[in-house]
């Protein structure tokens, strides 16, 4: 079912005793797996987080060294993209900033030919290596089936044919929903 | 293997570089899985320089360095040229040995040669190490809250004390902090010599071609540093049980025992202990054993119950483990089938020769998955036998071997127990 979009930001912390917090930060879509945006938020969500060269990786890990595990996923039944990182409590705004501001790069049209390219060359590299295993093969066909879509090849040449202003436009649909904080010890918002 | 059917030849060399190198050449798969190991990980506590001097390495050295290497001399990560030609790389660092891997479907030579490539140029400076080192530490807790690791971490702390067998492989916050740019260069020097190095390729590949870009990996290199081989953890001398109260969904139990062994046990040797073990385990408390069914039916654990046995050269531990609101009585219940002779009368001719097809099946099921393939030649070419050699070994193993091995291990003395508690809201 597609979460529609909220009025205002949800803010939600909660403290459970522990070593490390959680941050998640939700983005509604309203774009289903029927409808034609949803493939170019699938090559979104790619930009952005799914992917160790993904912007969050580089901008929180890598850049800023907040987070060993960051990234997003797409549910695109539910069309939410969830943004995520392990960190200390304090480093939680820090974050949150920097997984805005990457969104809105992305809104804005901000990502270069080569991020497009890793992106494409990635999912394309995963669709033919699971192709070549059993199980990767049936799970493939069965969604094939059940969402007629055409074959690995196939899919890798529509992935292709997407264009930047249709990933900027799928991008534009993601609205901020709710900002999660798992924390693991009280920590004062600023 | 001789009297099975092995679906790939297996070609290994040992090139001129000293590089121990392994290819199975596969035409109708596209798909290349590529590993590349160090035998470095958490046991190695030193190395030596040219003059012979020791020189400490800080726990968590060994996969410090397996993070640093990603990074590339204009501050941009190997990961972005494999995601360039559609590769997934990954790495991992184990108690002694580091593996980096990569696998592709086209471009298979490319993808090769950049593993190869981004393993010999080392880049490492302060600002790199330090910004590192905090995202180790965020590493080091998101294990710390998983109750799992925390339980299987305990209980062979309490097998193995201060030894690094008893030791996250990552170390402790307070070690990593040790950890600077100079000893990561030393580390790599003594540690990633060409003549350490283990590749197996697995894919669709001339196998000439593969051979000539590995043995260039390394030439020229400086070596000023030499590994110092770890110490042996033959023996318990810890204390024997600890109990954490920590988040969890509900309680945890692990019990364990270091295995009986007197010496550091390599080659033909290691592999004979290790199928000895997992054909015990298989057959005293698998899942088809009676224990596993009386365990279910009493519901003495909740979602699983596993045993495991973890063999490296230079330690060896069995461990039974089990998510369970009743411990205490899976404990007692456990302890009471491993010694009172229940579990021994379980090893039976009929049973181990169906394990013994059921090892088998695993083994050949394994060149389905090249991935599942390098990771098995891998293992037999560090520990110094032969991926053919497991059938044979196998098919000697007897059932008084199995009987001796069984009641050899559950002396109370190598005995260590390891609980969570869920904390109460």
């Amino acid at each position: 079912m597609i979460l529609a979009h909220r009025p205002t930001l949800q803010e939600v912390t909660e403290v459970i005793p522990g070593e490390q917090s959680q941050l998640m930060m939700a983005f509604t879509s309203e774009v289903g797996y029927d409808n034609l945006g949803s493939l170019a938020l699938f090559l979104l969500n790619g930009l952005y987080g799914a992917f160790a060269h993904s912007r969050l990786f580089r901008s929180v890990r890598e850049e800023a060294g907040l987070a060993y595990v960051t990234g997003s996923s797409l549910d695109r039944s539910t069309g939410v993209l969830t943004a995520y990182a392990g960190l200390e409590a304090e480093a939680a705004a820090q974050a949150g900033a920097l997984m805005s501001e990457q969104m809105q790069k992305l809104q804005e049209g901000d990502f270069s030919e080569a991020e497009l390219n890793m992106t494409i060359q990635t999912v394309a590299g995963q669709l033919r290596m699971s192709n070549q295993e059993a199980e990767g093969r049936l799970d493939y066909q069965f969604s094939r089936f059940l969402k007629g879509h055409g074959d690995v090849e196939q899919m890798i040449e529509q992935l292709q044919s997407i264009s930047r202003q249709e990933i900027i436009t799928a991008a534009q649909t993601l609205k901020p929903h709710t900002v999660y904080l798992l924390a693991d010890r009280e920590v004062t918002r600023e | 293997m001789k009297q099975y059917i092995v679906p790939y030849p297996i070609l290994e060399e040992i090139l001129p570089n000293g590089l121990h190198l392994t290819i199975v050449q596969r035409k109708d798969h596209h798909h290349m899985s590529a590993q590349f190991a160090f035998p470095f990980g958490s046991l190695h506590e030193a190395i030596t320089d040219k003059q012979g001097n020791r020189l400490e390495i800080a726990a968590g050295t060994a996969h410090f360095l397996e993070h640093q290497l990603f990074r590339q001399p204009d501050g941009s990560s190997s990961s972005d040229a494999f995601a360039a030609l559609g590769a997934y790389d990954n790495a991992f660092t184990n108690f002694d040995h580091t593996v980096y891997m990569a696998d592709c479907s086209d471009r298979q030579l490319e993808v090769l040669q950049l593993l190869l490539d981004f393993t010999s140029q080392p880049c490492f400076n302060k600002e790199s190490v330090d910004n590192e080192r905090e995202i180790i530490i965020q590493e080091l807790m998101m294990y710390r809250d998983q109750p799992e690791e925390r339980l299987e971490l305990n209980l062979r702390h309490c097998l193995y004390g201060d030894h690094r067998a008893g030791q996250d492989i990552g170390g402790e916050p307070e070690s990593v902090a040790l950890v600077t740019a100079e000893l990561l260069y030393q580390c790599y020097e003594a540690f990633y010599q060409p003549a350490l190095a283990r590749l197996v390729v697995i894919g669709d590949m001339d196998p000439a071609a593969v051979y000539r870009m590995a043995a260039q990996w390394g030439s020229g290199r400086q070596i000023s540093y030499q590994p110092v081989q770890p110490t042996a953890a033959l023996q318990s001398d810890a204390q024997s049980e600890l109990t954490l109260a920590m988040r969890a969904a509900r309680p945890l139990l692990a019990l364990g025992f270091t295995d009986d062994r007197q010496v550091v046990l390599n080659g033909k040797a290691l592999l004979r202990r290790q199928l000895e073990m997992d054909l015990i385990l298989d057959i005293i408390c698998g899942k088809s054993s009676a224990i596993y069914w009386e365990f279910t039916e009493k519901e003495l654990f909740s979602s699983f119950f596993s045993a495991d046995y973890l063999a490296t050269p230079w330690f060896g531990a069995v461990s039974w483990s089990a998510d369970s609101n009743t411990p205490k009585e899976l404990q007692e219940r456990l302890l009471q089938y491993l010694r009172s002779g229940e579990a021994l009368a379980t090893l039976t001719n009929e049973n181990l020769e169906r394990m013994k097809k059921k090892t088998l099946g695993e083994l050949l099921g394994c060149f389905e998955s090249g991935e599942a393939l390098a990771v098995n030649l891998l293992t037999a070419n560090l520990y110094g036998y032969s991926f053919t050699d497991i059938p044979d070994v196998l098919i000697e193993i007897t059932v008084s071997d199995l009987l001796c091995r069984l009641e050899k291990l559950v002396e109370t003395k190598r005995m260590a127990i390891s609980f969570i508690d869920p904390l109460r809201e």
